[in-house]
């Protein structure tokens, strides 16, 4: 009875916390609560667009995840941005300075490995149809 | 006969044995003690403050006795230290400096221990006629880079003399961005630096300078809308005014990779990967990119324009294949390298860019490229990949019309020497290395008309031990024009 009380508890604590720090959660089930995914579109890479997971607090923010690809705040051209970049190789894709919670759905600037032409991404907590 | 033998092969392996043992001790005494600065047959300016002769000893010696001797009939300065260190007085310095002009000044070092003597070493130094007057403007920061990054504003600039005793005055802080690449007209009149204005990454302004040097919003240009590509950001990588502060050259449209790095020592991994190279005419307010360094196959930064204006020297390499590895250069099996080109500048129309004969095709990195204010020389930076602090980065000098390419005298072998400026005057040059640290120091080192440099002379008191000085630009103004820079942006 006790467990089951400390888990409400702990649920509600991190709703509250997800209020004051804006994070976007998905409904709290059973199994706690987990960030809605990401969905990348847009751009010219299909190793880029798609569904992103919840994967880890990185730099403390939320990161997603979609195998190697990531989102995640990071450091790149001299300055700390959401990056979309490649976990395994260190490869950048595309990345955004403006410093809010949540990963900015638009104004995207192509990085070093992004495909060429430069196509912008959109990141959504929808899956939005592809351009 | 038969008697006199045996005395005279004892009498042989005695002298032998003797001979021996003189040279072993002689190797050990000097052996224990080493002058580790000034270095050996370096040249320092005659407005040059006294500096600390140091050595390391590892005899059990309490005293050191230093001295100088002189050919003619002055007095030999001496004097006992009881540390590993002595700084001659101003007076003394003086004198060392008039007597070493045109011969070796030879400083000695003698260890004692309870009056015996242990070791002892000598170092030759010699002083110049020519002396350095101008001021370098430099930036300090505090390392590993990610530290700087998150704390923008503990980025300080200061603007140092080599003559003065007491650390070099700040001129600008508080600065949000890295502001990395400034650079001032050849007369010392004008400056400019990045910008960070209103959100624009590709913002640059500029400013006359003065006592209290302005930045204020009327000086602020932006690279950010000249030849847009869709999903690019600019951010105006290593501009350059030219001699005459009529024009600026800027990269555009710039990609780079930057990757943080773990350690202290080369804590970030930076290269440009794309980009073409624009010029702004400040005359009729024009922005265009320069013809023959603008070709988007290729990845074109790093402008600098020859002391007449008419020629500019940039790097040039085939832009990244998207699907390299960045893990790759991170750990240095594969490497990104720059060759060095020449285009004729024509008041900005540009030209045909040709490489430049050894410093471009070598199988290395070519970057940084400086002229000599004569006009006569390319002075640039060498690794085997990338750009921004490489642990092999040395100097190198080139005829400028190109040619043989010589490793210069000044370098620390195996250690980062990089970012680079001559004094106005052409005598002394100014560069980063991490001799023996690794918050890089500043150094100087004298270039005469042959092309030919000296062992450096650091600058001291131009940083804290827990600070990097680095990008240092000698500005061609007197002692009292400039003693803040006061951003307004």
């Amino acid at each position: 009875m006790k467990k089951m009380e400390g888990k409400v508890l702990f649920s509600v604590f991190l709703a509250i916390l997800s209020i004051i720090i804006n994070i976007p959660i998905a409904s709290a089930d059973r199994k706690g609560v987990i960030p809605d995914p990401k969905y990348v579109t847009g751009t010219n890479d299909s190793n880029i667009n798609g569904k992103y997971e919840f994967d880890e607090i990185y730099n403390e923010r939320i990161s997603w995840a979609k195998g190697d690809y990531t989102i995640r705040w990071n450091s790149v051209s001299m300055t700390n941005a959401w990056v979309i970049e490649n976990k395994s190789n260190s490869n950048q894709y595309y990345s955004n300075e403006t410093d809010i919670c949540d990963p900015p759905q638009t104004g995207w600037g192509c990085e070093a490995n992004a495909a060429l032409p430069c196509t912008q991404p959109v990141v959504s907590s929808k899956n939005l149809p592809d351009r | 006969m038969k008697r006199n033998k045996p005395p005279l092969k004892y009498a042989i392996a005695l002298i032998c044995f003797f001979m021996l043992a003189c040279i072993c001790l002689q190797k050990a005494y000097a052996d224990s003690l080493k002058i580790v600065y000034p270095i050996q047959n370096s040249l320092f300016p005659e407005d040059f403050k006294p500096p600390l002769f140091k050595w390391e000893d590892n005899s059990s010696a309490d005293q050191w006795r230093v001295t100088a001797a002189f050919t003619d009939h002055t007095p030999t300065i001496a004097c006992f230290v009881t540390e590993k260190c002595w700084r001659p007085k101003p007076d003394e310095w003086k004198l060392m400096k008039q007597k070493s002009t045109d011969i070796d000044l030879i400083i000695s070092v003698t260890a004692y221990s309870e009056n015996k003597r242990l070791s002892g070493s000598t170092v030759s130094i010699r002083t110049s006629r020519d002396s350095v007057e101008a001021p370098i403007f430099y930036r300090e920061v505090e390392l590993p880079a990610i530290k700087a990054v998150k704390n923008l504003k503990s980025i300080q600039w200061r603007l140092g003399r080599v003559s003065e005793e007491s650390m070099p005055p700040v001129v600008l802080n508080n600065m949000p961005i890295c502001a990395n690449c400034h650079s001032a007209s050849a007369d010392g009149r004008v400056i400019g630096m990045d910008a960070d204005y209103r959100g624009d990454k590709g913002a640059y302004v500029i400013s006359d300078i003065g006592k209290e040097t302005l930045l204020t919003p009327e000086g602020v240009i932006s690279w950010s809308n000249v030849a847009p590509e869709q999903g690019v950001r600019t951010f105006g990588l290593f501009a350059r005014l030219s001699p005459d502060g009529r024009f600026v050259a800027s990269t555009i449209n710039d990609v780079s990779v930057y990757q943080m790095l773990s350690g202290i020592n080369y804590s970030q991994l930076f290269f440009p990967v794309r980009g073409l190279i624009a010029v702004y005419n400040r005359s009729d307010r024009k922005f265009n990119p320069l013809n023959g360094a603008d070709d988007p196959g290729y990845v074109q930064s790093n402008p600098v324009f020859s002391p007449d204006g008419r020629t500019v020297v940039f790097i040039r390499a085939d832009r990244l294949d998207q699907k390299a590895n960045v893990r790759d250069f991170i750990e240095r099996k594969a490497f990104f390298t720059y060759d060095l080109y020449r285009l004729p500048f024509n008041n900005g129309k540009g030209g045909i860019p040709e490489p430049v004969k050894g410093a471009s095709q070598n199988g290395m990195s070519n970057y940084f490229p400086t002229f000599t204010p004569d006009g006569r020389w390319i002075i640039f930076t060498q690794s085997k990949g990338f750009m921004i602090i490489q642990p092999d980065a040395q100097l190198y000098i080139v005829p400028a019309e190109g040619g043989k390419a010589r490793r210069m005298n000044c370098n620390f072998e195996g250690k980062m020497c990089s970012w680079h400026s001559l004094s106005p005057n052409g005598k002394w040059m100014v560069f980063s290395a991490k001799a023996d640290s690794p918050y890089t120091q500043l150094w100087l080192t004298h270039i005469d008309e042959n092309g030919i440099d000296t062992p450096p002379v650091l600058l001291e008191n131009f940083t804290s031990p827990d600070r990097a000085a680095n990008i240092p630009e000698f500005l061609n103004i007197n002692s009292d024009v400039l003693h803040r820079i006061i951003n307004q942006l």
